[in-house]
């Protein structure tokens, strides 16, 4: 069995090494993000055009989950300020699912991309996460997949097997010639649209879970160890912000019913900037929401207005 | 957890190495690290599925020591029945009572009438068809006194539990594997050799050639309407190679990790592409499947209607294909696959000896009706078989070309003479893998591992994707 254990260890060494090769190859961003083309409404590929093929750079952008999609009409915003007579643009480059790892990445992009940029907001809810975004390894570099702070996330090695699948693909595509060039997108807005008002169940349902105040339980220490991963991205972004000279804001989203409290996290957003927090009438009003996670038309419009008058 | 998963190898790397650490142990302590792998394997799934499992094994269990402690021929026939009965019975309420039921419903409206049978949605236990065959058929043998009863349940349960065939088969027997599993195995480099260059041959199969395949026939056959008929039979043609290099993927993988384990298990095809004659492809087809057909379906139906002379063997045939057809899935196609395939072998059986062809044509011949048959495998209604053929037959040119269907998938010139390399390798290799495999071990190590290494760079290259596709058979 020795011999058989030596002999499979030296075949696997070149294997090991074009592993290693191919996890250190730089895939490009069209790449990675038309990979998220199945995602979220085709938002990957969107968001691609939007920041690296349109030439239309956006002064006040804003980052986040499916929450900040749905609320944030960035059209609408647009449209008050260009009434306002002020020149700036607007972006909502939000993407679903929760995961701060990757909005970072994205916010990373929308940074490096958008010359000129003045303000990033940036979603937060009524408590940070602990986990990674499903799909963080599409964006994510091989400092990222390696970034020292990755240890504190569960899916560390699913993430480096996936990053390689992905890095595999893109050689693939690369030598094979198979890679389709993106079409520009004509459309400028990130916001999604809806007038579908919340089932009412779904709704008691949401206010019952809030009630009960899990939310802003204080994290244990296992948990603490855990938001470390999570507090280490935003602290990186807020450097990056930081570096080039734009303002951070944090927009605070929460699901329905869990808007009497400000985020747990409070104190640890406000050391890098401000925290807008949302009236709760507008919070509270059921008519608002889509889902007890999403906000409709309805929503998106009061929240967009309320928005408009906050960034002044 | 399928075996084109990170998951499985991390899973087969962690038994493996247990495994091989109690080396110096009995076969018992063997079989309670191999027992125990199959319900994580089959647990990970859905663990109330593997107390049904579990259940109905120790049914089968108990069943066989009573048929061996039984001495008069009557109630050894009733302890067989009632295996029987909680076999099919199980089989039939999880798989088939939506499909009777629904059956029996167009029937009844058919006749102006209504049944008033409400299906309700179950989940098909995975690996149901193989386990139940694999369980039952120890019965059988144990009652044929082919067999000796098993009277260790660790044995017994490593028997049916074995992860390498749960969940597709093949569908070993008992006097294969219990022998194997009463002795202690010990470490072969060779045979450990040999196993992983099995492994990575059916990997080869299942994600370079049936996976890419795959991404081009489901397509043609999901909006058959809309291709041509030359698209549909170049389709057919494609998912004849697909299914086979599907199916023999799984079953030399599943054959290979045996081997890791020093177990050795049915090899489940013989080259079924270069049969000249369907009778000899259903003996290189699916093998374990279709000899446990023969040996417990047609062989009792031709003794009992060995008086009906030719007509008797003809009706045991259909009877035989139509149930093979029943077996791979509740639906009329499967059923006339299954009729179809038995039809045919009577045509060929009642063919005079003279009129048949030379090898070549033959070999064409037989390719040809096994396709024309996989329109109803495929297809998932009959109306979808019968306007496929109709395409095919009457409409070759209008509609969709199969060219677009490839250069979907083959989107540069490049890419298509990877593939083709990759789908000659395959052909080829698939040809003579019965005597390559064994005989690399006297060859080179350069050699050996040059290509062992083009074998990875192609998976690499061609069959690693995100999205890996289930094998074709976990349906079944």
């Amino acid at each position: 069995m020795k011999k058989f254990l030596s002999q499979l260890f030296l075949f696997c060494l070149p294997l090991v090494a074009v592993w290693v090769l191919v996890l250190n190859v730089s895939v490009s961003k069209e790449f990675s993000y038309n990979y998220i083309k199945d995602e979220c409404e085709g938002a990957g590929q969107w968001l691609y055009s939007r920041m690296y093929l349109q030439d239309r750079p956006a002064d006040i952008v804003f980052v986040g989950a499916s929450r900040t999609m749905r609320a944030v009409d960035d059209s609408l915003l647009q449209h008050y300020y260009d009434s306002s007579g002020a020149d700036l643009k607007i972006l909502n480059a939000g993407f679903c699912r929760f995961g701060r790892d990757l909005f970072t990445l994205i916010a990373e992009d929308v940074l490096s991309t958008q010359t000129g940029m003045k303000t990033l907001v940036f979603e937060v809810n009524e408590r940070e996460g602990s986990g990674n975004h499903p799909i963080y390894w599409t964006l994510a570099g091989t400092k990222d997949l390696l970034y020292p702070e990755s240890f504190v996330n569960q899916s560390y090695f699913s993430n480096i097997y996936s990053g390689t699948l992905l890095r595999f693909d893109y050689l693939r595509g690369e030598w094979l010639s198979t890679q389709q060039p993106t079409r520009t997108s004509g459309k400028y807005f990130g916001c999604l649209h809806t007038d579908f008002i919340a089932d009412q169940k779904d709704m008691d349902d949401a206010a019952a879970y809030c009630a009960k105040r899990k939310h802003w339980s204080p994290p244990g220490a296992w948990e603490e160890f855990q938001l470390g991963y999570n507090k280490a991205w935003i602290e990186r972004l807020s450097n990056n912000c930081k570096a080039r000279n734009v303002e951070l804001i944090f927009l605070f989203l929460p699901q329905y019913g869990c808007s009497d409290c400000p985020p747990r996290e409070l104190g640890f957003y406000q050391q890098f900037g401000n925290v807008l927090i949302p009236p709760t009438d507008i919070l509270e009003n059921r008519n608002n929401w889509s889902d007890h996670d999403h906000m409709n038309n309805s929503g998106s419009t009061a929240i967009t207005k309320w928005l408009f008058d906050e960034l002044q | 957890m399928i075996f084109n998963s990170a998951a499985f190898v991390v899973f087969l790397v962690l038994i493996y190495a247990v495994y091989w650490m109690m080396s110096r142990k009995t076969a018992r302590v063997q079989n309670i690290v191999l027992l125990v792998a199959g319900c994580w394997f089959y647990g990970v799934w859905d663990v109330r599925f593997l107390g049904l499992l579990i259940a109905s094994g120790a049914a089968d269990f108990f069943i066989a020591q009573q048929i061996e402690k039984s001495s008069a021929a009557k109630p050894k026939r009733w302890w067989m029945l009632l295996s029987l009965l909680i076999n099919i019975g199980v089989l039939v309420y999880f798989k088939y009572l939506n499909f009777f039921a629904e059956s029996f419903s167009d029937l009844m409206s058919l006749l102006g009438m209504q049944s008033g049978f409400v299906t309700e949605t179950l989940i098909l236990p995975l690996g149901i068809s193989f386990y139940t065959f694999l369980k039952f058929g120890y019965i059988l043998d144990v009652w044929r006194r082919q067999q000796k009863p098993e009277t260790s349940p660790v044995n017994y349960f490593t028997f049916i539990l074995f992860f390498p065939y749960m969940l597709s088969g093949p569908v070993e027997r008992a006097g294969n594997m219990l022998p194997q599993l009463r002795e202690k195995r010990t470490f072969s480099n060779p045979e450990t050799s040999i196993a992983l260059r099995i492994i990575l041959w059916g990997y080869f199969k299942k994600v370079v050639i049936a996976d890419r395949l795959a991404q081009v026939v489901d397509p043609v056959f999901s909006h058959s309407d809309s291709y041509s008929g030359s698209a549909l039979a170049i389709g057919i043609l494609l998912f004849h190679i697909q299914l086979y290099a599907d199916f023999s993927g799984y079953s030399d993988i599943a054959r290979g990790v045996a081997k890791l384990f020093g177990i050795n298990i049915i090899d489940n095809f013989n080259r079924p592409f270069y049969a000249t004659s369907l009778r000899k492809y259903w003996r290189q087809w699916h093998i374990s499947v279709s000899t446990w057909f023969n040996q417990y379906v047609f062989s009792p139906l031709t003794i009992e209607t060995r008086n009906w002379g030719s007509f008797g063997l003809y009706f045991s045939i259909v009877i035989t294909f139509t149930t093979i057809g029943l077996w791979h899935g509740a639906n009329w196609t499967f059923i006339i696959w299954g009729f179809l395939m038995g039809l045919l072998i009577c045509g060929e059986q009642a063919l005079p000896k003279k009129s048949k062809p030379g090898s070549a044509v033959s070999v064409v011949i037989v390719n040809l009706l096994i396709m024309y048959c996989l329109i109803w495998f495929k297809s998932d209604s009959i109306e979808r078989a019968w306007r496929i053929q109709h395409t095919i037959f009457a409409n070759w040119s209008g509609g969709i070309k199969i060219g677009s269907a490839l250069s979907d998938v083959f989107v540069s010139t490049q890419f298509a003479l990877v593939f083709f390399v990759a789908l000659m390798v395959f052909l080829v290799g698939d040809a003579y893998s019965h005597k390559i495999i064994p005989s690399l071990s006297s060859k080179p190590k350069a050699v050996r591992w040059l290509g062992y290494y083009a074998l990875i760079f192609l998976i690499a290259f061609l069959g690693v994707s995100m999205n890996a596709p289930a094998f074709v058979y976990f349906q079944f």
